[in-house]
């Protein structure tokens, strides 16, 4: 018999989670996280030095040759195929989750590895996004065809970046929520999250055809919203066609200033956050609301869905009351901002803190769901056991490669690093809009305050027991 | 920064500090969540939680055995493809040997994610899983037919 690599049904894809990180390590890392912000105030520079990014061309000529338009039709071509194969794994394919490529494909492999690309490679997904490819295609054909150039509505500024929101929780909320563990019969079907995908197609090439598609790119396509915000941080940029390097983290500087920015990345802070606290630390919550709604004569699945939902919206609140609060201490020092201009003035310092969310509550999944990927589900991308592309459909996850402590490590790490990178953002930003560095400082507390928070907060989801 | 800025600083940041040592006691006064190294503690090899209301499940609670001679075998007891009592939850030691044991009233195939073990069980009857405990995380237990949990395996470092 072939050993069958093997995930269940609930909760999509999780065959395995991770331990809970003992008390003495949460105990030493939230101190670290109190001594680091200590450092912090005190080694603080007096200039902002984060607000220009010193962007600079690689003088090499790949760099050039990175960005030009072969190569960007050739990527778009890779994603457009890819999303192919995706949609009809699930299409065709079969019903088993983790035995078919589309719910690992794109929940794990595209969600949870652009962060990281993107983070490490500059705006990779712009390249490779598939609607993106068609959209510019379409456009140019256009053009060359008849000559006529397309006219796009002019797109509600206001909006900004809040379709993008909204359909990000959404993204999620399907995977944890609309496919909700334990319940036989609720969980989420390959052929389902292909239909999604279509949908999702459909609707953004619509969108595309009606604002134009870089417009729509940079604020209501998800990904493109969502990866691209991870982008920020990372030194590599494409600018002027050709890749060029800038200061780390500079560039998050600027990238808050479209409505909706902070909505987005409160966002991906709250349902990560959700997701790690459904089987923990809202367990016991979730469980009674869910009786209470049973009681009241709903079914089981639409009982707790309804509880998810309410629970993912209280999360959501909760993060960005958290920031609110912060923001509102920083408007009491005075020096004449409005609440709404430090709301947005200090969205991308979130950032960091998102990214080091999703690092301590992925990572794992990622590094063992990823040998999957690149072994039997790309050889068997359907999940048939007749096929088998590249000689791997055999291979499995080895659950024995991470053990439990690395894990820890790199959880605790990941919040940490990404708690001074949000100070750091902070103070910097702080320094801008105080001229007075005594104001600056004190303003400081605050966002000091809601990193704490959030990082002793990310620690706590991680410490309570999942089991 | 001035003197009394640093003061005021320091004295928010002994607040926040307290309340982190406070949270942390807290946390580390829960059961079950010590850190004991080296000492395997085969005491509470297999627990078995009692979440529902019906309590019929814990058949046999292990009296801290000093050696894995003889330690009872938790039994799983699924009735109309649901657990007794709720999912288990058993717990061992990196390394040690886990057995427990299910029976159901309803033919199923039992299978142990992570470890990738798969017994099948007849109408009535029971199976004994038997194996060393290796991998670290929490795995689940599943009906697979049905996609229903019935435990959850926690192995610690």
């Amino acid at each position: 018999m072939i050993p069958l690599p093997s995930l269940p049904e609930a909760h999509a894809l999780v065959a395995r989670s991770d331990l809970p990180i003992p008390a003495w390590l949460f105990a030493w890392a939230a101190s670290g996280a109190l001594i680091v912000s200590f450092f912090a105030l005190a080694l603080a520079w007096r200039r902002p030095r984060l607000e220009d990014e010193h962007w600079r061309a690689i003088p090499w000529r790949v760099a050039r040759a990175a960005v030009s338009l072969p190569v960007q039709a050739l990527c778009g071509a890779v994603g457009v195929g890819l999303l192919a194969v995706a949609v009809y794994a699930g299409l065709r394919g079969t019903d088993a989750p983790e035995r078919n490529l589309a719910l690992t494909f794109f929940f794990v492999t595209v969600w949870l590895g652009f962060p990281a690309l993107s983070v490490v490679c500059g705006d990779i997904f712009r390249p490779f996004n598939p609607w993106r490819a068609v959209g510019r295609a379409a456009g140019a054909c256009a053009v060359e065809l008849s000559g006529w150039a397309p006219r796009h509505l002019r797109y509600p500024e206001r909006l900004g970046r809040w379709p993008a929101a909204v359909g990000l929780v959404a993204f999620v909320w399907l995977e944890v929520v609309y496919g909700v563990g334990g319940v036989t019969g609720a969980g989420l079907s390959p052929h389902t999250v292909a239909v999604a995908a279509l949908v999702y197609s459909g609707y953004t090439l619509g969108m595309m055809a009606l604002f134009g598609t870089e417009v729509w790119c940079a604020r209501g396509e998800v990904f493109s919203v969502y990866f691209g915000m991870f982008s920020q941080l990372g030194v590599l940029e494409a600018r002027e066609g050709t890749l060029g390097v800038r200061r780390p983290a500079a560039a998050a500087a600027h990238w808050a200033t479209l409505p909706g920015s902070l909505a987005v990345v409160v966002a991906s802070i709250g349902t990560t956050s959700f997701d790690g606290a459904q089987e923990g630390a809202f367990k016991g919550g979730i469980e009674a609301l869910d009786e209470s709604l049973l009681d009241a004569g709903l079914g089981a699945v639409a009982a707790l869905r309804l509880t998810d939902t309410i629970f993912l919206a209280l999360t959501l609140a909760g993060i960005a009351g958290v920031y609110l609060i912060g923001v509102w201490g920083m408007r009491s020092i005075g020096g004449g901002r409005s609440f709404a201009a430090l709301r947005s003035g200090f969205a991308h310092t979130l950032i960091p803190i998102a990214f080091a969310y999703l690092l301590a509550h992925y990572f794992s999944l990622f590094f063992f769901q990823e040998q999957a990927q690149f072994t039997y589900l790309l050889s068997d991308p359907l999940g048939t056991g007749t096929t088998d592309l590249f000689g791997t459909a055999g291979g499995g996850i080895d659950y024995a490669a991470l053990s439990a402590r690395t894990i820890w490590y790199v959880q605790v790490a990941a919040l940490i690093v990404g708690h001074v990178l949000g100070l750091t953002l902070a103070h910097d930003r702080a320094l801008v809009y105080w001229r007075d560095y005594r104001d600056a400082s004190r303003s400081q507390y605050w966002m000091l305050a809601v990193m704490v928070a959030l990082t002793c907060f990310g620690l706590y989801l991680l410490s309570v027991s999942n089991a | 920064m001035s003197k009394p800025d640093r003061r005021v600083a320091l004295a928010a940041l002994g607040v926040v500090a307290a309340i982190a040592v406070i949270v942390g006691i807290v946390l580390k006064s829960d059961p079950g969540e010590d850190e004991q190294e080296g000492g395997a503690t085969t005491a509470r090899e297999a627990t078995e939680k009692q979440s529902k209301t019906s309590g019929d499940t814990a058949t046999d609670t292990p009296a801290a055995p000093q050696k894995p001679k003889a330690p009872a075998v938790p039994t799983i007891v699924v009735r109309a493809g649901e657990p007794v009592g709720g999912v288990a939850e058993l717990t061992y030691q990196k390394g040690e040997r886990a057995r427990f044991r299910v029976t159901s009233d309803s033919a199923e195939e039992i299978h142990l994610h992570g470890y990738d073990i798969g017994k099948d069980v007849e109408a009535g009857g029971s199976v004994t899983f038997d194996f060393t405990a290796d991998l670290e995380g929490v795995f689940e237990v599943e009906l697979e037919e049905r996609a229903t949990q019935i435990a959850a395996l926690t192995v610690n470092p």
